[in-house]
């Protein structure tokens, strides 16, 4: 039989890099993914008929654009789009604040709402970029492995060192001071204006359950800054053909270079003798043998559905099991016959556009979460990829995209599960019909979001024709995201570098030898920046130069 | 303030030395009469009755309960059939000893395992993704070890529904005591022939009563733990925390100690393809065996008489067990220590367990032993001796 010298499970964009690199070095590589397409939740697909949707993925800002040489995209490489409004804030009664890529344009508009906040804009876009550059250092290179600090790993450390010191010694230092900070106070330390501070907030949300006002906002800022140009807010772009252009591209580029790509297939099991990864076994019972595998899945869905904790130690299970996983944030898509009602609205709402009124109001729907209960007033980002590319729906038609946080996987009674759940459980202290359905608990979502649509962007409704939406439970049942968590772990300051996905496994690699994890659980991070990926293929071609170093 | 265990009312207005000791939460006697003496020689003539509820208890149940015992122990729990015994340690993942205890087979999916100390998370951490419940039994059943050369005849005439006399060395059944249905294993702490009998709590006062009545006439005594030291010490077994300490409690790396360092290799079954936790760590010291083992030591006693002579004494050495650490050397150099000595009432020799560099851990090694006669410190030779120093016949007949 045919041995790869690696079988990726999984084709989610980390996945698809992995593959790029180490097919690139001439491996014979197979990639493996259940779902119909590549991507994971980086896919663009029919959601409504003639219509191409991002499914869960918008924003491709923090992919780097010097990868497409490293992955060999050639003429598949994807055409980006960077709409001229970067972000809007919706603020109620028609009003809006728009972040432009025009720094002028910006200062104008802040100016609108204060003359200070304005002044100080120009000098704070230049600030979020120069940290960002910094943090990205650290994100281009392995995390230290702090649990095992040889001479040869603090030989490996020199090189980020030696480049963050060049970006500035001062600004290392301020980086270092800034990062644990709630996304609140670095904010209040330089804007005045609520509407302001409540946008730039925002930045901060993604990847954690926590709102504005919890620690480590001002790392999830600079995190989603490390794209580059990002304008006082984030890396933003997009993509003609949607994200899913994207996973393609990679896609297309590993194939070139040989790679195989089985989608429709599903692993069932990594399999392991004698401690160490000999190949996995499909769900039609097919065994495939390879050198080493490597998992996109999340680390929890890797270590415990397809290794099996049996396999591991108890020491190392108890690790993963506390990996915080915590998905909260729910993907309506809209199908509008034309663009919500607003001034400029094909302008003003080509970026993300917010309903984020003030920091407040992000805090407000973030408590809702910590209880397990989904926001009466959430939050919502929108991005309408039909004004990046109008060919993704039929003429005359607008789709757009709404991220909606807070809704929490770990719902507060536990819900039965599914929209149509049996009756609920008999017996017990609890009343007959007291338990809730999950399905009820996000319809009543569902009727919130409306109720803020209507707020923030009234008419809107009128135009929508069909929507769609999927809650966390859908992004693990649909993705595979344990627990619904699109970033594969909480990006906490406790799940970073060295720490992610668990305190002595940086570095990609397992307790099972030649199986190695590539996907957002690991070092640096979620979200569509393919560097996970890269530098698991990094670690895979060194584990293979030099075996008896693991 | 301590807890009681189910036998209290039994044993609290016994325990006329009012010596008592926390063991695990629970207050227990070390001696009921004013010395140990007199329980010691029950153990070794009659028969003493130890009360060992403070054990900690877990029972597991499921299809894959028989998987997770073989994962969690050193020793091949597949191996051990229903109504057997096994003595084994456990390791974490780095083959250091966590603790070490019994587990009795009570059916083909149903194990219970004793330890020193708490294990119930461990348990159910080594269990994640496996079909077997790990229940804490702790508080739901009282033990009492009946040891002694007459708990035999003792239990034959106490027992109904189980044909103890038939009853294997590590062998287990079940049975009643009046109308107390109970679990009888022969296993003990003593190295004597002996039998522990576990019962649910409400029964444990009955059972004590029966036992202590029927054991008038075959020289029972109530035995505490001080007598149970120094039996355990002459047996060659080990007290956690003692002669070894746990992975969990050592402050610093070296005091943890693999199965093959305590003297434990024997219990340590690889077979291919088995995967318990610590195994391959295990496997890699098999392959290159650690610098430190373990030793039985007979100290030379009339050199200790010679050394108290000199300043006009007796030989004061303690009529109780030590558990004091006491250096070891050999060509002037310390290789080693002593965790657990006594005086052996029955051999009439000063024994001891110790940790030793492993090339003298061989019987015949000739070491010295520290001892300190009026706060000055001497050396007397000792011989390295096979465990168990005391092991008679009647213990696995």
């Amino acid at each position: 039989m045919k041995k790869y010298d690696a079988v990726l499970v999984g084709a989610g964009h980390n996945a698809l890099a992995t593959a790029c690199v180490l097919a690139r070095r001439g491996w014979k590589v197979l990639v493996l993914e259940r779902r119909g397409v590549v991507g994971g939740a980086a896919a663009t697909e029919e959601v409504f008929p003639g219509c191409r949707v991002n499914v869960a993925a918008q924003d491709a800002g923090l992919f780097r654009r010097d990868f497409v040489d490293e992955f060999g995209f050639g003429a598949s490489a994807p055409g980006w789009v960077h709409p001229p409004a970067v972000a809007t804030s919706l603020l109620g009664g028609g009003d809006g604040l728009t972040l432009w890529r025009d720094p002028a344009a910006t200062q104008g508009e802040i100016a609108r709402h204060s003359r200070a906040d304005a002044n100080r804009f120009p000098e704070w876009a230049d600030y979020l970029d120069a940290m960002a550059r910094i943090l990205r250092v650290g994100l281009d290179h392995p995390a230290p492995a702090l649990h095992d600090f040889t001479r040869r790993e603090r030989l490996r450390l020199l090189r980020p060192l030696a480049q963050a010191a060049r970006l500035g010694r001062r600004r290392v230092v301020e980086l270092l001071r800034v990062l644990p900070l709630p996304a609140r106070d670095l904010l209040d330390d330089w804007f005045a204006g609520d509407a302001l501070k409540g946008m730039l907030a925002t930045t901060a949300l993604p990847g954690a359950s926590h709102g504005p006002g919890a620690m480590g906002g001002a790392f999830r800022m600079l995190y989603h800054a490390t794209g580059g140009q990002a304008h006082g807010f984030r890396s933003t772009s997009f993509l003609e053909g949607g994200i899913g252009a994207l996973s393609e591209a990679l896609a297309a580029a590993a194939r070139a270079r040989g790679a195989e790509i089985r989608t429709g297939t599903e692993v069932e099991r990594i399999l392991v003798e004698d401690g160490a990864a000999t190949g996995v076994l499909l769900a039609g019972r097919e065994e495939i043998p390879a050198h080493c595998v490597v998992s996109g899945a999340d680390p929890r869905r890797t270590f415990f559905d397809l290794v099996g904790a049996p396999q591991l130690g108890p020491e190392f299970n108890r690790k993963v099991a506390s990996i915080q996983m915590r998905g909260t944030t729910a993907i309506l898509h809209l199908l509008l016959d034309d663009l919500p009602p607003l001034d400029d609205a094909e302008q003003r709402l080509a970026g993300h556009t917010l309903v984020a009124p003030s920091l407040d109001y992000l805090e407000r729907a973030s408590d809702a979460a910590k209880y397990g209960r989904c926001s009466p007033r959430p939050h919502l980002d929108i991005v309408i990829p039909t004004l990046h590319d109008p060919t993704l729906a039929p003429p005359g038609r607008h789709i757009a995209s709404i991220q909606i946080r807070y809704a929490p996987y770990h719902l507060r009674p536990a819900p039965v599960r599914g929209p149509h759940a049996g009756p609920s459980p008999p017996g017990g202290d609890i009343a007959p019909g007291a338990t809730p359905r999950a399905g009820d608990i996000f319809d009543e979502f569902l009727a919130r979001t409306w109720d803020t649509l209507d707020e923030f962007l009234p008419g809107t409704r009128d135009r929508i024709l069909d929507h769609r939406l999927i809650t966390p439970l859908d992004l693990e049942s649909e993705f595979g995201l344990t627990c619904g968590d699109e970033y594969h772990g909480q990006m906490g300051l406790d799940q970073l570098a060295f720490m992610r996905p668990v305190a002595g496994w940086a570095r990609h690699r397992t307790p099972v030898e030649r199986l190695f994890l590539c996907g957002a659980g690991t070092h640096p991070g979620g979200g569509v920046t393919c560097m996970p990926g890269r530098l698991a293929a990094r670690e895979i071609l060194r584990a293979r130069r030099h075996p008896a170093r693991s | 303030m301590l807890l009681e265990t189910p036998f209290h009312p039994r044993t609290a207005p016994l325990c006329r030395s009012r010596r008592w000791r926390n063991w695990s939460g629970y207050a227990s006697a070390l001696t009921y009469e004013p010395g140990h003496e007199y329980e010691y020689y029950a153990v070794r003539s009659g028969a003493g009755l130890f009360d060992i509820s403070p054990l900690r208890k877990y029972e597991i149940a499921g299809t894959d309960a028989a998987a997770l015992v073989d994962r969690v122990v050193t020793r091949s729990a597949f191996d051990c059939p229903v109504g057997m015994v096994l003595y084994t340690p456990w390791c974490d993942e780095a083959g250091k000893m966590i603790d070490d205890g019994t587990v009795q087979r009570l059916g083909a999916d149903t194990f219970r395992v004793t330890s020193a100390d708490p294990c119930l998370r461990w348990l159910q951490d080594c269990a994640l993704g496996m079909d077997a419940a790990v229940r804490d039994v702790t508080r739901e059943l009282a033990a009492l070890a009946l040891q002694g050369p007459t708990s035999r005849e003792i239990l034959e005439r106490v027992v109904t529904g189980a044909d103890v006399a038939a009853l294997p060395f590590f062998g287990l059944t079940g049975g009643s005591i009046g109308v107390a249905p109970v679990t009888v294993t022969r296993t003990g702490y003593t190295g004597d022939l002996g039998y522990e009998i576990w019962v649910r709590p409400e029964n444990a006062v009955g059972v004590w009563d029966a036992l202590a009545e029927v054991g008038r006439g075959y020289g029972l005594a109530p035995a505490g733990l001080d007598a149970l030291d120094v039996a355990r010490i002459e047996a060659g077994l080990l007290l956690k925390d003692v002669d070894y300490v746990s992975t969990w409690t050592a402050l610093i790396e070296s005091r943890k100690s693999s199965p093959y360092e305590a003297g434990l290799g024997w219990a340590v079954q690889p077979r291919p393809g088995r995967d318990f936790v610590g195994s391959r760590a295990l496997a890699r010291e098999a392959a290159a065996p650690s610098e430190w083992g373990f030793a039985g030591l007979e100290v030379e006693w009339p050199h200790i008489e010679k050394r108290f002579a000199a300043v006009g004494l007796p030989p004061l050495v303690a009529g109780r067990a030590s558990r004091e650490a006491v250096p070891i050397y050999a060509g002037g150099k310390q290789v080693g220590y002593v965790t657990s000595s006594t005086f052996s009432p029955i051999l009439k020799k000063y024994i001891a367990l110790a940790t030793v560099r492993r090339e003298f851990a061989r019987p015949g090694h000739r070491v010295k032993f520290e001892l300190t006669v009026e706060f000055v410190r001497h050396t007397v030779p000792a011989r390295v001796v096979r465990t168990p120093f005391f092991d008679p016949v009647r213990k696995r007949r």
